[in-house]
C-alpha cells in the first residue's frame, strides 16, 4: 500500500508546485523528474511520459514552469481573444498531450503503473488523469480562461469509464460556453452511466444546451433511464428532474410515473420522481 | 526562499497524509475473522459499528453465515437462502432493464451474476464468528467491500455513503455495473466472440480488472489471467448446485 501511496504523494507534490507559479525553476525541474518517474520502471514497460509513448505527438513542455505563463493580468477574458489563445497554447498542449497519453495507457495497458491487484493499474491511470484535469481546472479558474477548444477536449473524456474523470470533465466544461456537440456525449455517457454521482453534474450541464430539439432529446433519454436504466442512475435522474419539467412535458412524466408503479425494482425511482414533479 | 519553504512544507504534509491514509486503510479490519474459500466463509470478516450492524442483521436474518453451526448444516442452508435472494433479484432486475428478455437470455444473465458473486466472494457478505460477533466481508487488501467486492478506489461516493454494507444495495449497485458492461461488451465484443459464454467472460474481466480489461480473458499470459480461468471454472461448474440438493 505504501508503495502505491508514495508515487501518488509525489505527484501531489508536483501539483502543489505546479499551482505555485513562483517556485524556482530548479526545484520545479527536480519535481517534474519525480512526477515523470512516479511509475516504477518494469520490464518492457514504458513510462507514461507522452514523449516516450506517442511518437507522433508534438513536444511536451520542458518544465512545469511553462504552466506559470501567462500571468492572470494578461489573460483577462474580455479583450484579447486571439492573443489569449496563443498564450494558452503551451499549457493547452501539455494538458492535451498528458491526457491523450494517459488515454493510451488505458487502451494499451503498457505503461508502468502499479499492478499489485487486478484494479490497481486502471485505478492509477484514472487517479493521474483526474489529477491532471483538476490541475487544468485550477489553472483556468485562476486565469478566468475561456477557450472554445476546452469543451471539445473535455468531450473526449466523457466516454472514459470512470465517474470521477467524467465529473472533472463536466466541471471544466461548465466553466466554458456550451459546445452543442457535447449534448449527445453527455446523454450517452453521463446520464446513462451506472455510477450515479455523475448524473447531477450531467444534468446541470444539460440545462445550458438550448439548441433546437435538445429538450426532446433529453426527455427521450430521461424516460429511457427512468423506465429501463440502471436503478441508482435512474433514482438520481428522478431527484434532479424538476428543472426539466415544463407545462409541455409534464404529462409525459406523469405517464412515466404511472408505468414505474408496475415496473420491478422501481419503487425508489417512482418515489423520487413523485416528489420531484408533484 | 519563503516560497521554497512553504512549498516543501505543503509537500511534506501531502506525503504525511498519504502515509496516514495508507496505514488507516491497511488496518481497517477490526476483529478480523479468517475463513476458507467456501460459500459464506470467505476471508476476511471484519467487525463493523454496532449501529450499522444491528439494523442490517435484523434486515437480513437468514443471509448471515453462522460459524457456530456445523458446516454440514449451515453451508447448504446459507447457500439455498442466498441462491433464492440472488436469483430473484437478478431476474427482477433484468425484467426492469430488458422486459423483452427471453428465457435463455435471463438464464445467461443469472448465470453471469451468480458466477461473478461466486468468484468475487463465494457469496459471502455477513458472517457471525464463533464468538457470536457480526462481521462484514472485505477482500483485496480491504479495498473491496462485501458480496460484489465494490472497490473503494473506484466507488468513493458509494463506499462513503455506507450503502456498500447493505447486502441489497451492494448487490444492486453491482448489477447496474454488470448490466452496463454486458451491454457495452455485446455492442463491441472482443474479436468476433459473441456467444453467451464469451460475452459473460468479457464482462467478468471488465468487472474484475476495469472496463479496459474486457479482453483480458483472451490473454492467457496476462498477470491476472488466473482470475479469468477461475471465473470460467465457476461459471461452468456451478458448484453451488451441489449444496442446493
Amino acid at each position: 500500500m505504501k508503495e502505491y501511496i508514495l508515487p501518488i504523494a509525489l505527484a501531489g507534490l508536483g501539483t502543489v508546485v505546479l499551482l505555485h507559479s513562483r517556485a524556482p525553476a530548479s526545484l520545479e525541474t527536480k519535481l517534474q523528474t519525480k512526477v515523470n518517474s512516479l511509475a516504477v520502471p518494469q520490464t518492457q514497460a514504458r513510462s507514461w511520459s507522452s514523449t516516450t509513448l506517442d511518437t507522433n505527438a508534438t513536444p511536451s513542455p520542458q518544465t512545469l514552469s511553462d504552466f506559470a505563463a501567462p500571468p492572470a493580468a494578461n489573460v483577462s477574458p474580455s479583450s484579447q481573444g486571439a492573443q489569449q489563445t496563443a498564450q494558452f497554447d503551451k499549457p493547452y498542449t501539455y494538458f492535451q498531450e498528458t491526457l491523450n497519453t494517459l488515454s493510451l495507457c488505458l487502451r494499451k495497458q503498457n505503461c508502468s503503473f502499479p499492478n499489485k491487484d487486478p484494479k490497481a493499474y486502471e485505478s492509477s491511470v484514472y487517479i493521474e488523469m483526474e489529477r491532471t484535469l483538476k490541475t487544468l481546472r485550477s489553472w483556468q479558474e485562476r486565469h478566468k480562461y475561456k477557450d472554445e477548444r476546452i469543451p471539445d477536449l473535455m468531450g473526449d473524456f466523457l466516454p472514459v469509464e470512470n465517474a470521477y474523470i467524467k465529473i472533472e470533465a463536466l466541471k471544466i466544461m461548465h466553466t466554458q460556453s456550451p459546445d452543442p456537440a457535447n449534448l449527445n456525449l453527455i446523454l450517452e455517457n453521463v446520464i446513462q452511466f451506472p455510477q450515479p454521482e455523475v448524473v447531477p453534474y450531467g444534468m446541470a450541464e444539460l440545462l445550458r444546451y438550448k439548441q433546437s430539439g435538445a429538450r426532446k432529446q433529453m426527455d427521450d433519454v430521461f424516460e429511457k433511464v427512468l423506465l429501463q436504466g440502471g436503478i441508482n442512475s435512474a433514482e438520481e435522474v428522478a431527484k434532479n428532474i424538476k428543472p426539466f419539467v415544463t407545462q409541455t412535458n409534464y404529462s409525459r412524466y406523469r405517464t412515466i410515473l404511472a408505468k414505474l408503479d408496475s415496473t420491478p425494482m422501481s419503487g425508489g425511482i417512482a418515489e423520487a420522481l413523485r416528489i420531484a414533479i408533484d | 526562499m519563503k516560497y521554497n519553504v512553504l512549498t516543501l512544507l505543503i509537500a511534506m504534509l501531502t506525503i504525511a497524509c498519504g502515509t496516514a491514509e495508507a496505514k488507516k486503510s491497511s488496518t481497517s479490519c477490526p476483529q478480523k475473522l479468517s475463513g476458507t474459500w467456501s460459500f459464506g466463509q470467505a476471508p476476511y470478516g471484519c467487525g463493523i459499528n454496532q449501529s450499522l450492524a444491528q439494523p442490517l442483521e435484523a434486515k437480513y436474518p437468514s443471509l448471515v453465515y453462522d460459524d457456530k453451526k456445523t458446516k454440514a448444516a449451515e453451508a447448504p442452508r446459507f447457500t439455498k437462502e442466498m441462491y433464492d435472494f440472488l436469483t430473484d433479484y437478478a431476474t427482477a432486475y433484468l425484467k426492469r432493464r430488458k422486459p423483452e428478455a427471453s428465457t435463455q437470455d435471463t438464464a445467461n444473465w443469472v448465470q453471469l451474476v451468480l458466477s461473478t458473486a461466486n468468484q468475487e466472494s463465494f457469496w459471502t457478505h455477513f458472517r457471525k464468528g464463533k464468538d457470536g460477533q457480526f462481521r462484514f466481508f472485505k477482500g483485496d487488501g480491504h479495498h473491496a467491500y462485501g458480496l460484489m467486492q465494490i472497490d473503494d478506489r473506484w466507488h468513493k461516493n458509494f463506499i462513503s455513503s455506507k450503502k456498500a454494507y447493505d447486502l441489497g444495495e451492494n448487490y444492486v449497485y453491482a448489477l447496474d455495473m454488470l448490466y452496463d458492461m454486458r451491454v457495452k461488451v455485446t455492442r463491441k465484443p472482443c474479436s468476433n466472440k459473441t456467444d453467451a459464454q464469451s460475452i459473460n467472460r468479457s464482462v467478468y474481466s471488465a468487472y474484475n480488472g476495469g472496463p479496459a480489461s474486457k479482453c483480458r480473458w483472451l490473454k492467457p499470459g496476462h498477470k491476472w489471467a488466473q482470475n479469468d480461468k477461475n471465473f470460467l471454472q465457476k461459471y461452468q461448474q456451478r458448484s453451488w448446485e451441489s449444496l442446493l440438493r
